[in-house]
């Protein structure tokens, strides 16, 4: 019964996950030509690499943007539809729909909005007398204008996962806390947000996760030939780029058990410090 | 309960890597193969049963991979009547975009599931042909009718890789100097003309340019084919040396050659190259905000079929430097897959490409000029409103053979990457061309 599902899982993750970490350690380039065992010369090459820091540094900004923001975007609007509004389900399809448009259609539509020339962001900004700006080549919007879109896909879901968290809560606490004359904000930070820390915790760690592994907002909203790729691109973009564009592929490999290596330390960690605050009663 | 999760976000930390390597996983299921020819064999092997196909009989089903979406409704017909000429075969045309193209071309060349036909260029044919990933076709050519004489000298020149021809130019494209009538109008400018000379074009680009308006004078953004390529000879640099041994980015006339057009962007007579990034020169050009725009005959379809448009410009010469004129010639040729199942059937297809039906249907097709050249006045006859005789003229007088070399497609990278960072007004063009010098040679060794 489940052999079609493990075979599945043998060929497109196991077998490529280790096969990953063999190809680091190789020297592969154009047309998977696979020149030798070279050692750790494609992580020395990594060390050196200026790209390979910078893209690492971004990863990290738009981890620091987009965890956060993201995170207290899903929790507000799951507060909020959790209440008694009109047009319930409506608001929650509305909110959930960016979750499930691909990610790729929605890089083009935001790439559109951001235009400098003919983008309606750009319309806007003129419409009330601001400068318009070249929002995705510019150093200092680029990386926040991709956060954004990125932000805007994920609240979608993890509000989703935060408000079956908060309907799981039993009614119990807050008819108690009524009667006890709480506000509203003391029964959020009192009983909502303690009881809800296990899936607080699970929305963060899969944020951290897929936001290390950002990519497609990029791909499709920067041009691989644009000056701005050195100041947006992540650690994936640099691999996908070694690997598609240079033909780097065992360099390429390296840079995806470097990126394996961070996210699995960093969910170690993690785990380690829910004791602290993760509360499972 | 926390056993479970952990596991699971494990799993899932794990899994995020993997969605990396699966890439190159998905490109090769079976476990590294020594060599590439005989995994590429292996793999297109099983599908259709070659049991009794005797080797001399033209038949099989030929995929066909190229980028030009222009190019399909003349590949549609062309197809057609192949398959009449030859029954037993089928022709299954790939096109691919731009963009994409190389990313995927390699890629399925490295799964064994490329085209048994395609498109290469001049940066790419080098790698293509060194690593065995396309046969050469001399043999094939010297017992066919084909006449190598009929195609531009240069382009067989460029197909030509340690002395075997690897493909069949299909088409050729020079460059010329598209501007816009009525932004030289309203400013009252004579329209470019074969006199002009590069002051010309800095003074006309000056007074066109209008800040109030967010008009332009031309696109001066980073372009090799249409751009620095064209003015580096005529300044007496070269991108790379005959011998194809040394790189020419060191020499002084190489940097001026690539200078004008910073200068350009540094007077502020072009959009910035940011924003050229964004919205590509012939968009600009299009929208009405740029007079002029170097770039390459095949831009006359895109120009024309706009109605808005169409009349609004007309091209001539790029302006001479130094009392020359020059333009780089360049046209992508028809290759054939080293893992193809049907050679016979992919060379009667890339013969057929190369004869007089398919280069009359191209030229009529107004989608590029065919490479023979009995057929490429067809092409130019499509515009009557542009003055497209002189790209056929700078083809035969006045061409300059493209650059490459084995590597092109790697130092064509680093030329950009150091560039583009001079062309952002970033970094002088003389470190810029410095760090490509020192970078291409290096590679240029390894040839």
């Amino acid at each position: 019964m489940i052999a079609p599902v493990t075979l599945g899982l043998i060929i497109f993750y196991f077998y490529p996950f280790f096969r990953v970490i063999i190809d680091s350690f190789h020297n592969i380039g154009a047309f998977d030509k696979d020149m030798g065992f070279v050692g750790l010369q494609n992580y020395q090459t990594m060390v050196k690499d200026k790209e390979m820091w910078r893209a690492l540094g971004n990863t990290f900004k738009y981890v620091a943007i987009i965890v956060p923001l993201s995170l207290l975007f899903a929790l507000l609007i799951a507060v909020l539809l959790n209440a008694k509004v009109k047009a319930l389900s409506f608001f929650r399809v509305v909110y959930f729909l960016p979750a499930i448009t691909m990610s790729v259609a929605v890089s083009m539509v935001w790439r559109w909005i951001y235009n400098g020339d003919f983008g309606i962001l750009n319309g806007l900004m003129t419409a009330i007398g601001l400068e318009p700006r070249l929002w995705l080549s510019d150093k200092a919007t680029a990386l926040i204008c991709i956060s954004t879109v990125s932000i805007w896909t994920n609240v979608g879901y993890y509000m989703i996962i935060l408000l079956a968290g908060i309907q799981g809560i039993s009614k119990g606490y807050y008819e108690a806390a009524e009667i006890d004359g709480a506000t509203g904000l003391q029964k959020f930070v009192k009983i909502t947000l303690p009881l809800l820390t296990p899936t607080i915790f699970y929305v963060v760690i899969m944020l951290i996760i897929s936001t290390f592994q950002i990519f497609s907002e990029i791909y499709m909203m920067i041009d691989v030939k644009a000056p701005a790729i050195k100041f947006t691109q992540s650690v994936v973009m640099h691999f996908y780029r070694s690997a598609f564009s240079y033909s780097k592929k065992g360099y390429a490999s390296a840079i995806a058990v470097l990126l394996f290596v961070i996210i699995m330390l960093l969910t170690v960690f993690q785990m380690k410090m829910q004791k602290k605050w993760v509360n499972y009663d | 309960m926390k056993k479970k999760l952990l596991a699971t976000i494990l799993c899932a930390a794990m899994t995020a890597t993997m969605l990396s390597g699966c890439g190159e996983a998905k490109t090769e299921p079976a476990p590294a193969p020594a060599q590439t020819e005989t995994k590429t064999e292996e793999a297109a092997a099983p599908e259709e049963a070659p049991a009794e196909t005797a080797e001399t009989t033209v038949e099989g089903e030929i995929h066909y991979a190229y980028w030009q979406d222009a190019l399909t409704p003349y590949l549609e017909e062309s197809a057609k009547i192949f398959e009449e000429t030859y029954p037993g075969t089928k022709i299954v045309l790939e096109p691919t975009a731009w963009g994409e193209y190389w990313t995927k071309l390699e890629t399925a060349a490295s799964g064994g599931s490329v085209a048994d036909v395609f498109q290469l260029n001049g940066p790419n044919i080098g790698k293509y042909a060194s690593a065995g990933v396309v046969v050469p076709i001399d043999e094939y050519i010297a017992s066919s009718d084909i006449d190598l004489s009929n195609y531009p000298a240069a382009l067989n020149d460029l197909y030509t890789v340690e002395g075997k021809q690897y493909g069949i130019a299909m088409d050729y494209d020079t460059i010329g100097l598209w501007y816009n009538k009525e932004l030289f109008d309203a400013k009252g400018i004579a329209y470019p003309n074969e006199n002009w000379t590069w002051d010309d074009l800095v003074a006309a680009a000056k007074a066109i340019t209008d800040p109030a308006t967010g008009t332009y004078g031309i696109t001066a953004d980073y372009a090799d084919q249409g751009g620095f390529y064209n003015t580096v000879p005529l300044f007496g640099g070269y991108i790379i040396s005959e011998d194809k041994k040394t790189s020419g980015f060191s020499l002084d006339e190489t940097k001026a050659g690539i200078q004008c057009w910073v200068d350009l962007m540094k007077e502020g007579y072009s959009p910035s190259q940011a924003s050229l990034t964004e919205n590509p020169n012939y968009v600009q050009f299009m929208s009405g905000k740029v007079g002029m725009v170097m770039a390459g005959d095949w831009f006359a379809t895109t120009f024309a079929s706009d109605e808005a448009f169409k009349d609004k410009c007309d091209v001539t010469y790029i302006p001479m430097i130094n009392g020359k004129r020059t333009s780089v010639i360049h046209g992508k040729a028809n290759c054939i897959s080293a893992a193809t199942q049907y050679p016979e059937a992919a060379w009667k297809w890339v013969e057929f490409l190369a004869g007089d039906k398919a280069n009359e249907l191209l030229g009529k097709s107004g989608a590029a000029i065919p490479s023979h050249k009995d057929y490429s006045a067809l092409y130019f006859e499509q515009f009557p409103q542009y003055n497209m005789a002189i790209f056929a003229d700078e083809a035969q007088n006045s061409s300059y053979p493209y650059p490459t070399s084995k590597t092109a497609a790697e130092w064509g990278d680093i030329m950009w990457n150091e560039l583009i960072s001079a062309y952002s007004l970033e970094v002088s063009v003389s470190d810029a061309c410095d760090s490509i010098a020192s970078q291409m040679n290096d590679l240029l060794a390894t040839e």
